[in-house]
């Protein structure tokens, strides 16, 4: 029998309740106790622009301390096993993943932006959709998805960034051209000059760049944690990247 | 096991085809893609926990497809009460209800309730039965520490050799002791104690093949040797069971019908019948047996795939290529099962220079490099890769310390008494 919380977390229940205006991301979690409790929720991939599977994820207790050994021996259990608890959130990050692995190998396109099964036998799909939950030394890069995903798009020319409440604003020169049709738009920073090199994301972090919000024809948006800076002439690049999607990819959901 | 697939709460021509196709290529993963888990990040290693993911992450992907497709009907419409996911599931007990109002602690705001849910829900140990491991149990302290703490870290890919190993960067030639005796029979305490809740005998039998290979006790394992906490007949079973999943696979159940394994020397060595057949299996796909074995020899009392079977005999070499492998003639009785002599054993292929157990010894190699620490199942490649320490040597016997350095066995099986 599989655990209370993970049946929660594999019902997409995750409760999060960040929100943030300027990016566009405002639909956080509602609950509500009358005569019955009600939870309105949104379930969306963590990394909207990247296909590489999660690991382990919890952040506290002694969850963390058996996910750390877990993680040591390779080892994963059932999830109807008594014996372990992993955290909701791995059980989670897991699922989404299996997703994404799902996506790219079924559609045609990598998985991106398209609605058509592709073609290929499904053996071929099958070693597409594991090839994307190896672990980094194990994955073909040569093959999907891995072979085409991460590519660039084009080459944006930020002038001038600021950063207000931990989101950045860029502006560019000249326009960045990024079609509103679509909210899946990413970029890599490359900015090389004094305290604009704090706009800059590690690939570490999002290895097919940040996820931003168009806000007009020269400005988008990204989150960047950092301190309130002004309007900052720079100079560098921003390359554009393809991932999931924006407010598209919200599974709005409501429990009664 | 078949899946059980939910209902997709819409529709659509794209929707459909994609659920179909999906439903196909999730049979084909779990059933007949012989994938190696071990090259798997570790949450995906479990195939039952695989399957789970693709039956419950079924809707969110078409979900995906449906937003795409841009069609009228759920899945676009965001008006809150027309949710495209308005599960009953989550609440539908009262052990789940329970559950829910648990988590969310008692101070019903909105913030509130959320931010108690987040911490609440990784500690549910009145709804679940939990690990019965503690912090206060003595495996956690000093270097089993450290090293879980470098486990939990992030993994850097640029800097493999970093973390633990800079600390206790003595350890290539000075395992660090502590006060139940070297790092490695710790590790193997702690691994037996974590292994045992699998429930699997084989997960003890991985241990405790491991502890022999450490003491160095060499010679050949068989159904008389020292077990310790693993159930014979319950490794029998559990080889049978991966055979039968994957009897119609010629890449995991491999008939050895030629070579070797059909000599007269080789069948009447390890007294076959007649009618016995021989397949070389691989156990990628099975962590614990995995552990056990990797790929091995087995015989059978008939093909698995006209008819029910017994596991008779197991043949293998337990070597390592990030510490001692076994050279095998393969002549006369020099082949894998049988003893090996000391001369035969030499330092595994990540310690070569050209990565063949034949090859030239490097004799730079240290202990990180010939872990290899590839993805991050390490840990249970510390304790024989650090037994060995540092360098490379093309006998055992060359070794300064070889009694302490591990030693290659080979195991040979008789299931058919059990």
């Amino acid at each position: 029998m599989i655990k209370t919380t993970y049946l929660h977390a594999l019902d997409y229940l995750n409760l999060s309740v960040d929100e943030n205006p300027t990016l566009g991301i405002g639909a956080g979690s509602t609950i509500s106790i009358g005569s019955s409790l009600s939870i309105f929720d949104v379930f969306k991939f963590k990394d909207p622009m990247d296909i590489a599977p999660t690991g382990f994820l919890s952040q506290s207790g002694f969850t963390t301390i058996t996910e750390a050994l877990l993680n040591g021996i390779g080892y994963f259990p059932p999830l109807n096993d008594e014996n372990f608890h992993i955290s909701p959130d791995t059980v989670q990050g897991a699922m989404s993943s299996v997703v994404k692995a799902m996506l790219t190998a079924i559609l045609d396109n990598n998985g991106k932006r398209s609605t058509t099964v592709g073609i290929g036998s499904s053996r071929a799909k099958a070693v597409t959709a594991m090839n994307t939950l190896r672990y980094e030394e194990k994955r073909d890069y040569n093959s999907a998805p891995y072979n085409t995903w991460r590519n660039s798009v084009g080459i944006i020319t930020p002038t001038s960034v600021s950063r207000n409440n931990n989101v950045a604003i860029v502006t560019t020169t000249p326009a960045h051209g990024l079609s509103t049709a679509f909210d899946d738009w990413g970029v890599v920073m490359n900015l090389n000059t004094g305290i604009a090199s704090s706009f800059n994301i590690s690939t570490s972090t999002y290895p097919n760049g940040v996820p931003i919000r168009i806000i007009n024809s020269t400005t988008f948006a990204y989150e960047n944690i950092g301190i309130n800076t002004g309007w900052t002439i720079v100079e560098g690049t921003a390359d554009v990247r393809v991932g999931w999607g924006g407010t598209s990819i919200n599974l709005h959901l409501y429990y009664t | 096991m078949s899946f059980n697939w939910p209902d997709i709460p819409f529709t659509g021509a794209e929707v459909d085809a994609f659920v179909n196709e999906y439903k196909l290529i999730a049979e084909e993963i779990y059933y007949n893609y012989p994938y190696d888990s071990l090259e798997l990040l570790t949450p995906y290693t479990n195939k039952e926990a695989l399957k789970k993911y693709l039956e419950y992450g079924i809707i969110y992907a078409a979900f995906i497809v449906k937003q795409r497709a841009g069609n009228s009907g759920p899945g676009t419409d965001f008006d809150l009460n027309n949710s495209p996911y308005s599960p009953i599931d989550a609440m539908n007990t009262a052990e789940k209800r329970k559950n829910l109002m648990k988590n969310f602690g008692c101070i019903f705001t909105p913030g509130d309730m959320a931010a108690s849910w987040g911490e609440n829900k990784e500690n549910d140990e009145s709804l679940d039965p939990y690990d019965e491991l503690s912090p206060e149990d003595e495996p956690w302290k000093g270097p089993i520490q450290d090293l879980m703490d470098s486990l939990t870290g992030n993994q850097n890919a640029d800097d493999k050799c970093g973390g633990f190993y800079a600390k206790y960067e003595n350890v290539n030639n000075n395992p660090p002791v502590d006060a139940d005796g070297p790092l490695w029979s710790t590790i193997l305490n702690l691994g037996e104690k974590v292994l045992g809740f699998l429930g699997g005998a084989s997960g003890y039998l991985a241990v405790q093949l491991l502890r022999r290979y450490l003491q160095g006790t060499g010679g050949v394992f068989t159904e008389n040797s020292d077990w310790r906490l693993a159930s014979k007949s319950g490794v029998k079973s559990e080889i049978k069971s991966h055979i039968n999943f994957w009897k119609n696979n010629t890449y995991v159940v491999q008939p050895l019908e030629s070579g070797l394994t059909a000599s007269e020397t080789w069948r009447s060595y390890f007294g076959l019948l007649e009618s016995d057949v021989v397949f070389q299996v691989r156990f990628a796909n099975n962590f614990t047996l995995a552990s056990c074995f990797g790929t091995a020899t087995v015989v059978l009392s008939g093909d698995p795939v006209f008819g029910d079977f017994e596991v008779k005999r197991l043949i293998d070499d337990y070597d390592f290529f990030y510490g001692w492998e076994v050279i095998r003639s393969r002549i006369g009785i020099d082949f894998e099962g049988t003893p090996i002599n000391d001369l035969s054993i030499t330092s595994g292929s990540n310690r070569k220079s050209n990565g063949e157990k034949t090859g030239p010894c490097d004799q730079n190699a240290t202990v990180c490099e010939a872990i290899g620490r590839e993805g991050i199942h390490w840990a249970i490649r510390f304790p024989v890769a650090g037994s060995f320490g540092a360098g490379c040597y093309d006998k055992w016997e060359d070794h300064p310390d070889a009694e302490n350095s591990g030693k290659p066995f080979s195991i040979n099986i008789n299931f058919a008494n059990i």
